[in-house]
């Protein structure tokens, strides 16, 4: 059953495996292992997700709305064995920016004091 | 002369024995998720093997397990699940029967020569103190009127060690084989508290029925040996040495859930005498 919360900032701050897979579902659909390479590649490798993590955290945005089922059909690329592919809702979008905005802020906040790039004012 | 396994054989036996420790996960997550997840652990078990042979299939092993541990836990407290008392009290025979089969796990790696013998070994090693630990904290639970104080302190070793040896694994998987010594440390004191709970628990009959099993369980002799043949540098009686260690321990840890689950939990009586 989904549960939209009333508006994006009411889930935030995201726990890191949800943000993750908001970002890797933001270029268009994706079946979980995608998901779990994408998220490897955008993190450089450091966050690697388990099976367990992927689908429990699948399932909570799932009942959220962040996040929809789409068919299930196999994937060239890898073999002819059916995957449900997951894409992002226009909730889960909204959640996604309103994320992406409150760390940008805390970067901000952070280069100001001068913990990152070297450049503080 | 000895041949590795073929790499599909063990991309085969990954994917059955990781299928089958779904069964720990709620039915309906199961349901819903279980052909995914053991989809996406087949993909990634093939993907390390094709990269990094059998140790990276190990390495994916090992973060597999954790994953698998704690999401369990998770999951089933999301299904307004709460572990009450008499619920862990009741899984305590399951923990030790699955905690018993990764140590026989453990041990058939002990027969395969090659330098990742002894990390597949210690990959299964791990959540099998886990969940022996679990079943032994199940089992001071269920018998708590009849430990006294001497029980208490063994058990406290059994878990302490447990700990330690479990961080042991970890640094040794991230630092090197120079912290080996951790893990035989913890891994030893483990062995000792357990060993003092097994002869307290033979000597006072805690079990409903095959008490002498927690005593075969600690394999505490065998591993004296076994590290006298290590010192030894006698690598092939060592090895056969282990096999034998951690089976038999795995052998004690199924007997002794199979004694638990034979006493249904609704129906628990300290057994005395």
């Amino acid at each position: 059953m989904t549960k939209t919360a009333g508006s994006p900032q009411d889930l935030l701050p995201l726990t890191p495996a949800v943000f993750h897979i908001l970002l890797a579902l933001a270029d268009g659909e994706k079946h979980g292992y995608a998901i779990m390479q994408e998220v490897a590649a955008i993190t450089n490798g450091e966050m690697k997700m388990g099976p367990g993590t992927l689908y429990g955290s699948i399932k909570r945005m799932l009942e959220m709305g962040l996040i929809g089922e789409s068919d299930e059909r196999p994937d060239p690329a890898l073999d002819d064995e059916r995957r449900r592919y997951y894409r992002l809702t226009s909730f889960g979008e909204q959640v996604a920016k309103a994320e992406s905005r409150r760390l940008a802020a805390l970067l901000h906040a952070a280069a100001l004091k001068k913990l990152i790039g070297g450049s503080g004012s | 002369m000895k041949t590795a396994p073929q790499p599909s054989r063990l991309l085969i036996l990954s994917e059955s024995v990781y299928r089958t420790l779904l069964v720990l996960y709620p039915a309906d997550f199961r349901q819903q998720y279980g052909r995914h997840m053991t989809q996406v652990f087949r993909d990634v078990c093939r993907d390390a093997y094709r990269q990094g042979g059998a140790e990276a299939l190990v390495y994916w092993w090992a973060a597999a397990l954790f994953d698998l541990l704690q999401t369990v836990i998770s999951e089933r407290r999301k299904v307004s699940f709460t572990m009450s008392k008499d619920k862990f009290i009741q899984w305590s025979g399951w923990f030790c029967i699955f905690g018993g089969i990764f140590f026989a796990a453990s041990s058939i790696s002990q027969l395969q020569s090659g330098s990742q013998t002894n990390n597949l070994s210690i990959a299964a090693l791990i959540p099998g103190m886990i969940l022996i630990t679990l079943g032994l904290l199940g089992i001071f639970l269920r018998y708590n009127a009849h430990i006294h104080l001497f029980g208490r302190l063994a058990l406290l070793a059994t878990l302490i060690g447990a700990a330690i040896a479990s961080i042991g694994w970890l640094l040794l998987v991230t630092v090197g084989d120079s912290l080996w010594n951790v893990f035989i440390i913890g891994w030893l004191l483990y062995l000792m508290g357990h060993s003092v709970f097994g002869g307290f628990a033979a000597n006072t009959h805690l079990l409903p029925k095959w008490n002498f099993a927690l005593l075969i369980g600690s394999g505490l002799p065998l591993t004296i040996v076994v590290l006298g043949l290590g010192r030894q540098e006698t690598a092939s009686s060592a090895n056969w040495g282990t096999f034998a260690m951690l089976l038999l321990i795995g052998i004690g840890w199924m007997v002794t859930g199979w004694a638990l689950n034979s006493q249904p939990a609704a129906s628990l009586q300290p057994a005395n005498g």
